[in-house]
């Protein structure tokens, strides 16, 4: 089957996209990469606004990208809250703002027929948001009861632990949401500020995928987005992290009657060309659902979990490899001890033939599946530019995975699974010692 | 929320087969009774192929809640043929996604893979249908996979607590009543008889519905559906007989308390109209009636309480009417700081009053339109989900040409429908008023 693949690609760029990777640029100069997809009458928009996520949220008024996010929605221009979400719903447009610990992000779904305004709407929302008074001590008041909400959600508290473990006091570790006084420290002023320093054309990604053509997009960006500032001026400069030198465990003690464990090390960097064999590493490990090696270990054998997973994290200053998995309390020493013999013989042993053959036919050959969408295409458009993977990695994309050998999937699972600096991290009322057998 | 997402899927049937029949719907039943949909959507060289069983967590035997589960689970331990574990292997290892899902009414099996690898998906699904051979061992593991199932996404959890605790407060007789995960204390006691009983029983070609959406065509999906699903015999399925609910004649309040909660919440569910059961045609304006309540930040209940009042932080209305017994209309609202909870459900039943008294206007059921419409045009996207609301339908009953009719249907739903329908579902001797709170701070006498 792979043959008939490779034969496809050859006249079609990828072929889960009717259309190849189009890089637009506008009279204005904006920059977009477009597929066009004219078999449903939608589009979908990502903008991503690199290095202005909640890490460059300033001291004392943590929350301020979250709060932005919310406050883009709540009236922008002459149009108040409650006129701006009409106009939404009268167009059927759905607008929605975002934010990760790296990136700012917009996100656009429209029919066909109301692309007009929805581009209209996300322009106004980005460039000319209110900020009014109401809408804010409304947002404010969400946000703290949102805060007060998590406090003693185990997941919560074992994000948080995870981050004060791992990341120390990089901003990395900053609360997302920021804490009822540093969101009531926020002054409108500061979210201004946000939008001008932080929303600009200079550190701004766009993908567009569904059925409108390069020259209909390039009009639509330039009366919509030219208003954006030009120049990207962060507040602060961000250091790459060092992750923890010696391995440690943090228990945070609930009374829940499952303990929640999250576990990882250092990962690699999406650059590196290791990359794509530490992906088909990870695969195995614990990214392949039911058949990974450690979902047989814990689940499979011992029935000590109903998942486990594993992930290759690369963000803008550091990179992690963590998983997570859930066990009831008096089984966690056991699963834990499950988990290290498991990392162990992975690092010391590597893969099997059958297990690098199959985790190659499962990667490539659902790449297509997982490319179905208008929406999970534009997804991918947008980790392609954050990532600088190039316009045609879509087309290569398989065959990196599929040259990938033996030897350096043994090789990075060796440089990358360090037991001496695992981090553990859980929330509950976990029994550590090993039972007997 | 999920379900009226999911729910909104099929109003793209009636625009697509309007416009240019882009995803034509063709459905066929085998000698012996199992039925085949083929939804074709040539734009992926991808397929889903899914199998849905008329069998659900409504239809577990008296002390066994769980067992449709375990049931499901089971199916991923083995057949005559493939050791246990070999099914997700081979179908991943074929770059196929594949797993299950169990709800009250259905049991589905799912596979999205490339189209060329059809014919392995359907002899996979195929052969665990009548093939499956258990151990004691894997059984009992499997046990404990689907107990620490339960701890991760209900012990773990007040909301999933509370929620399993509304159904058994919201239906007293019907087997809605009992969660689908089952209770701990009876999932402790399945056994693999139990699970060998339930397979034999149900597992038919007769009890289920194949979906093969994608890059196919009816002729060739007939002709491997014939080749491995054509083979079995029909044997006669048990009838499902549920308890039936009586007339819900007294409003119920529960109280949770719970450390894990420090913010207070208030919610109330309705036992509404659904697909399965409704008589006057009141699905539609019921939807409609969740969006105009409770939809977003022009909602009545959300410009009343969040936006006017100042004495509630988030307002979410949800209506679930994909299900053969009743539906639920739920409403779920969070406190302002120094809010309690009595004083939301004060406002929220003035504001209920008041919509019964103002009703509708023109552009809010306009709006409301608008949006219900553009949803089935937003699900053309993607593969599965149209898939699944088609299986779903069909498990419920509902003819597939029942779907061509849905836009027109859209179209014509009116103000006095809308009210009538929220006259009949917004009463509450028929729901249930959860109080979510945190633990009391009371100085105890520990034992």
């Amino acid at each position: 089957m792979r043959n008939i693949f490779f034969a496809i690609a050859i006249f079609f760029s990828f072929p889960a996209l009717a259309a190849p990777v189009q890089e637009v640029k506008t009279k204005a100069g904006l920059i977009a990469w477009l597929v066009e997809e004219h078999s449903q009458p939608l589009i979908a928009v990502n903008i991503a606004f690199r290095d202005s996520g909640t890490a460059y949220d300033p001291d004392g008024k943590e929350g301020r990208a979250a709060m932005v996010s919310a406050l883009l929605m709540e009236g922008a221009g002459a149009m108040s809250s409650q006129d701006f979400t009409i106009a939404l719903e009268n167009s059927a447009v759905k607008l929605g703002f975002s934010a990760d610990d790296d990136n700012f992000y917009g996100n656009l779904q429209s029919l066909r027929e109301y692309k007009d305004q929805a581009f209209l709407y996300l322009g106004m929302a980005l460039t000319a948001a209110n900020f009014d008074d109401v809408a804010v001590t409304r947002v404010k008041n969400q946000t703290k009861s949102a805060i007060k909400e998590q406090q003693e959600k185990p997941a919560y508290r074992l994000s948080r632990a995870w981050q004060k473990q791992v990341f120390g006091n990089h901003p990395y570790a900053k609360e997302e949401l920021g804490t009822k006084e540093t969101v009531e420290a926020i002054s409108v002023y500061e979210m201004h500020e946000f939008t001008k320093n932080y929303l600009t054309k200079k550190n701004m990604v766009i993908s567009v995928v569904g059925d409108i053509s390069a020259s209909e997009l390039s009009a639509l960006l330039d009366k919509n987005l030219s208003a954006l500032p030009e120049n990207y001026n962060p507040e602060v400069k961000i250091s790459d992290i060092k992750l923890p030198e010696s391995a440690r465990q943090t228990v945070i003690e609930q009374a829940i009657p499952q303990t929640m464990v999250n576990f990882g090390m250092g990962g690699i960097k999406r650059a590196d060309p290791d990359y794509i064999p530490a992906y088909v590493m990870n695969y195995i490990l614990g990214g392949g659902g039911l058949t990974s090696r450690l979902a047989l270990e814990i689940r499979e054998k011992r029935g000590l979990t109903y998942g486990i997973n594993t992930n290759l994290v690369p963000m803008r200053h550091v990179e992690i490899f963590a998983g997570g998995f859930a066990t009831r309390s008096e089984k966690v020493g056991e699963a834990i001890g499950a988990l290290k013999d498991t990392l162990k013989n992975y690092a010391e042993n590597g893969a099997s033939d059958k297990e690098i053959a199959d985790a190659k036919e499962f990667l490539t050959g659902s790449f297509v599946v997982g490319l179905s969408s208008n929406s999970s295409i534009v997804n991918f458009l947008t980790m392609m530019q954050l990532q600088n993977l190039g316009i045609d990695y879509m087309e290569r994309r398989n065959n990196l995975i599929r040259a990938v050998t033996k030897e350096q999937v043994k090789n990075i699972a060796k440089k990358l699974i360090k037991l001496d600096k695992l981090q553990i991290v859980m929330v509950g009322k976990p029994q550590l010692e090993e039972s007997k057998k | 929320m999920r379900f009226f997402a999911t729910f909104c899927l099929i109003f793209s049937f009636y625009s697509l087969n309007a416009n240019a029949s882009e995803l034509p719907i063709t459905s066929f039943t085998l000698k012996n009774g199992l039925e085949v949909i083929v939804v074709e959507n040539h734009r992926v060289s991808a397929i889903n192929h899914t199998l849905w069983y008329r069998v659900g967590a409504a239809d577990d035997p008296a002390q066994k809640s769980g067992l449709a589960h375990y049931h499901e689970h089971s199916m991923f331990l083995g057949t005559s043929k493939y050791k246990s574990g070999e099914y997700s292997a081979i179908i991943t290892a074929n770059g196929g996604e594949q797993n299950a899902f169990t709800g009250r009414d259905a049991t589905a099996y799912f596979i999205n893979i490339s189209k060329e690898k059809l014919p392995l998906a359907m002899e996979m699904e195929a052969d665990r249908m009548r093939g499956l051979k258990l151990s004691d061992e894997d059984m009992e593991k499997e046990k404990q996979v689907i107990i620490e199932e339960r701890r991760l996404r209900v012990e773990n959890s007040p909301e999933a607590l509370l929620n399993e605790q509304i159904d058994a407060a919201l239906f007293r007789n019907h087997p809605y009543q009992t969660p689908v995960i089952g209770w701990m204390s009876e999932m402790e006691g399945l056994t693999k008889e139990d699970v060998i009983d339930f397979h034999k029983k149900y597992s038919h070609p007769n009890n289920a519905i194949l979906i093969v959406a994608g890059d196919v065509v009816p002729d060739e999906v007939k002709k491997l559906a014939e080749k491995y699903y054509g083979g079995f015999p029909k044997v006669e399925v048990p009838k499902r007989i549920w308890n039936v609910e009586p007339p819900q004649i007294a409003e119920r309040k529960i109280i949770m308390h719970d450390k894990q909660v420090t913010q207070s919440s208030w919610s109330r569910v309705y036992a509404s109209p659904s697909f399965g059961n409704d008589k006057k045609g009141q699905v539609l304006p019921l939807f409609v009636l969740s969006q105009v309540l409770g939809g977003g930040k022009t909602s009545k209940l959300y410009k009343a309480l969040v936006s006017e009042q100042k004495i509630a932080t988030s307002v979410n209305v949800g209506y679930n009417g994909l299900a053969i017994g009743a539906g639920e209309f739920s409403i779920d609202i969070t406190p302002s700081q120094n809010v309690d909870v009595e004083t939301i459900e004060k406002a929220a039943d003035i504001e209920i009053v008041k919509f019964m008294a103002d009703g509708v206007s023109d552009e809010e059921l306009a709006r409301a339109k608008t949006l219900l419409k553009a949803e089935t045009i937003f699900a053309r996207d993607g593969l599965s989900s149209i898939a699944n609301i088609i299986g779903y339908l069909r498990i419920i009953g509902m003819p597939v040409s029942y779907f061509s009719s849905w836009g027109e249907l859209v179209d014509k739903v009116n103000k006095e429908q809308v009210l009538q329908a929220a006259e009949e579902t917004l009463r509450k001797e028929q729901s249930v008023s959860a109080f979510l709170l945190p633990k009391e701070e009371k100085k105890r006498v520990e034992q």
